[in-house]
């Protein structure tokens, strides 16, 4: 392959943005084909089409691993189905570090809600309105002018949803001031909530009408530096304890949430109508018991083929698979890895030395760098920890101590989680030989 | 006058691949050096701005003088949308790798923690970005930015790559006898 086709492959792989309308994306690759039975989003699609009035269900995954794509098709399965969806993308509206309290965070979903609505329905005046009266009720409680909130309706919902997002300390205000006036802003909402969906049932001429909200980016919200277990905390205590207060009257939510609460999901999962949080896995490039996962490898073969047609002219069949098993079907580290064989490879071209082809050791030096980026972040206890999850493959907190360190594991990537047949976990297997074989073998 | 220095071939090999890195990206793409290597960094930093030199656009460098500035100057250029730079097609190169201390400690973290909440104003760039840290921050970055870690485009540790005897020629010796060290003459030549 010459130096313009290895740069156009490179450069294919150099986005990894979600796909909209995925199923008639041309990149879009279905990675749990082999297993449709345990496909979240068909999952989700299912509670959602026999749920009667209203619902509410989590979603979880990791970083980078596709789940707004996976959101889009639920939309567009949805919308196919007769459904109004609308999606809701939360990074615009939270700050990502601070913590989170019901209450700001109700906030937030209230102007992301209403500029959205107003965006896709045009209910201009039923979306002004609501933050209309919501202001009043903020003004009983807040002291707005203090906070620099001048604007009113939609305005302030833009203003309060920007500074909410951006400013720490106005967000810590707002949390403190809010506390008093919770239900008052609930029945705002919930008021809100069912005059859209009465307007909108009215102009489809469709008393049944479903109307779906997808709260996307929750789980990018991370603890970070001194605040990070105060961070976490909040966002266990925003979906546990005021789990009640995240549903919503004659609508059908799906919340994005971080993969650390799934190990105190219980609370939040019974106040929620009893719906397990569903999990978007990675590729499943592996088997419970260690062996490579045909199925896997042949989609990550393809998610290549995809975005670079003649691939095979610059690296073999094997040796891509190789790389996809190092990333532990991880797309960001796959893509990384690919990308740096692309560099050697043009490099070798200019250099013009010798016909030089992708082999064990350019393999063994990609993957040993990015194995020195994990391993960078390993200390002794969190690779105790990780040699239980290797050996269980599961996570199985016993106790807080064990919570945090697991929370910072699946934060990192360390631990990745899969679903051929039941979900299991396991760490990233660039780390494999960093743990120690015996307590892994025990 | 990091150009009477050279680098070993493992430094060769390494530069070689940082800069096909930054030719073949045509979108943003965030870039880690972590270094505690001034020399050969230099070396790194001026043959880029050498091949930047030669376009339209040049190297743009970054490099505060006080911790201060991270957060007043060096935060609000880069998370603001800038027509300007936005039309340039060079890589931005910021030095945060040099200045030691609890006060800079203090500054580059919480520099990366406000990048990391923009991400979505840095994504608007249009070019790579260079961001040259001290090797002891390597194993806190990504608790300090995970969301700006998660994209990471490529990571690179600086190792000691510049050969001991520089390959230079020879000086007049009026030079040779000022005593000038060699980190004083690189800096009097940016």
């Amino acid at each position: 392959m010459q130096d313009p086709d290895l740069k156009r492959f490179y450069q294919a792989l150099s986005g990894t943005d979600p796909l909209t309308t995925p199923e008639k994306n041309k990149f879009y690759v279905p990675i749990l084909q082999a297993h449709p039975e345990n496909d979240p989003i068909d999952r989700l699609y299912q509670r959602i089409s026999w749920a009667a009035s209203e619902s509410v269900s989590l979603l979880t995954g990791f970083r980078g691993n596709g789940k707004t794509t996976e959101l889009n098709r639920l939309k567009d399965r949805l919308e196919a189905d007769g459904c109004w969806v609308i999606r809701l993308d939360m990074d615009h509206y939270i700050h990502p570090t601070a913590p989170l309290e019901i209450g700001d965070f109700l906030l937030s979903l209230a102007a992301a809600l209403a500029l959205a609505i107003k965006e896709k329905s045009g209910l201009e005046t039923l979306s002004e309105k609501f933050w209309e009266r919501l202001g009043n009720v903020l003004q009983t409680q807040v002291e707005l002018e203090t906070l620099n909130i001048k604007s009113s309706g939609l305005g302030m919902a833009s203003q309060i949803g920007l500074k909410l997002k951006n400013e720490p300390s106005f967000k810590q205000q707002i949390q403190q001031q809010l506390r008093g006036c919770l239900a008052d802003i609930t029945q705002q909402i919930e008021e809100f909530v069912t005059q859209t969906v009465k307007a909108l049932r009215k102009e489809a001429n469709n008393d049944h009408l479903k109307i779906i909200i997808l709260v996307d980016s929750v789980e990018h919200i991370r603890g970070v530096g001194k605040e990070s277990q105060a961070v976490y905390d909040s966002i266990v205590n925003t979906f546990s304890g005021h789990a009640d207060k995240l549903a919503l009257p004659m609508v059908h939510l799906v919340y994005t949430v971080p993969p650390f609460l799934t190990l105190h999901a219980n609370s939040a999962t019974q106040t929620l109508g009893g719906n397990p949080i569903v999990m978007w896995p990675n590729i499943h490039i592996r088997t419970r018991d260690g062996q490579s996962d045909p199925a896997g490898q042949q989609i990550m073969t393809e998610i290549i083929s995809k975005r670079f047609a003649s691939w095979r002219d610059a690296i073999s069949e094997d040796c891509l698979i190789e790389l996809a098993n190092h990333s532990g079907g991880d797309l960001r580290d796959y893509f990384r890895l690919v990308r740096e064989i692309l560099v050697r490879l043009g490099i070798s071209q200019r250099t013009g030395t010798e016909e030089i082809t992708v082999d064990d050791e350019m393999i063994r030096n990609v993957t040993s760098e990015l194995r020195n980026q994990y391993r960078m972040m390993l200390t002794g206890q969190l690779q105790e920890r990780l040699c239980a999850v290797h050996k269980k493959k599961q996570l199985r907190p016993d106790d807080n101590g064990e919570i945090i360190l697991l929370t910072a594991a699946l934060d990192a990537n360390l631990i990745m989680n899969y679903q051929n047949g039941e979900p299991w976990y396991d760490i990233h297997p660039l780390l494999m030989g960093e743990i120690k074989p015996s307590d892994a073998d025990e | 006058m990091s150009d009477l220095l050279s680098l070993t071939p493992a430094g060769e090999d390494a530069w070689m691949r940082f800069k096909q890195h930054l030719e073949w990206s045509d979108r943003f793409a965030l870039v880690f050096l972590f270094s505690e290597q001034n020399q050969a960094t230099e070396i790194f930093r001026e043959r880029l701005a050498a091949i930047y030199r030669a376009r339209v656009t040049g190297l743009e460098l970054e490099r505060p003088k006080c911790p201060e500035e991270l957060a007043n100057t060096l935060l609000p250029s880069l998370i603001t949308s800038n027509t300007h730079r936005q039309a340039l097609d060079a890589p931005l190169w910021v030095d945060l790798s040099r200045q030691r201390g609890e006060a800079w400690d203090d500054a580059r973290a919480n520099l990366l923690a406000r990048l990391n909440e923009r991400r979505e104003c840095l994504l608007q760039h249009p070019r790579p970005l260079i961001l040259l840290l001290p090797e002891a921050t390597a194993p806190k970055v990504r608790e300090m930015a995970p969301d700006l870690w998660a994209i990471r485009h490529f990571v690179m540790v600086i190792g000691p790559w510049v050969n001991a005897t520089p390959d230079t020629p020879p000086r007049p010796p009026q030079q040779k006898n000022r005593g000038i060290p060699l980190h004083a003459q690189r800096a009097g030549s940016h």
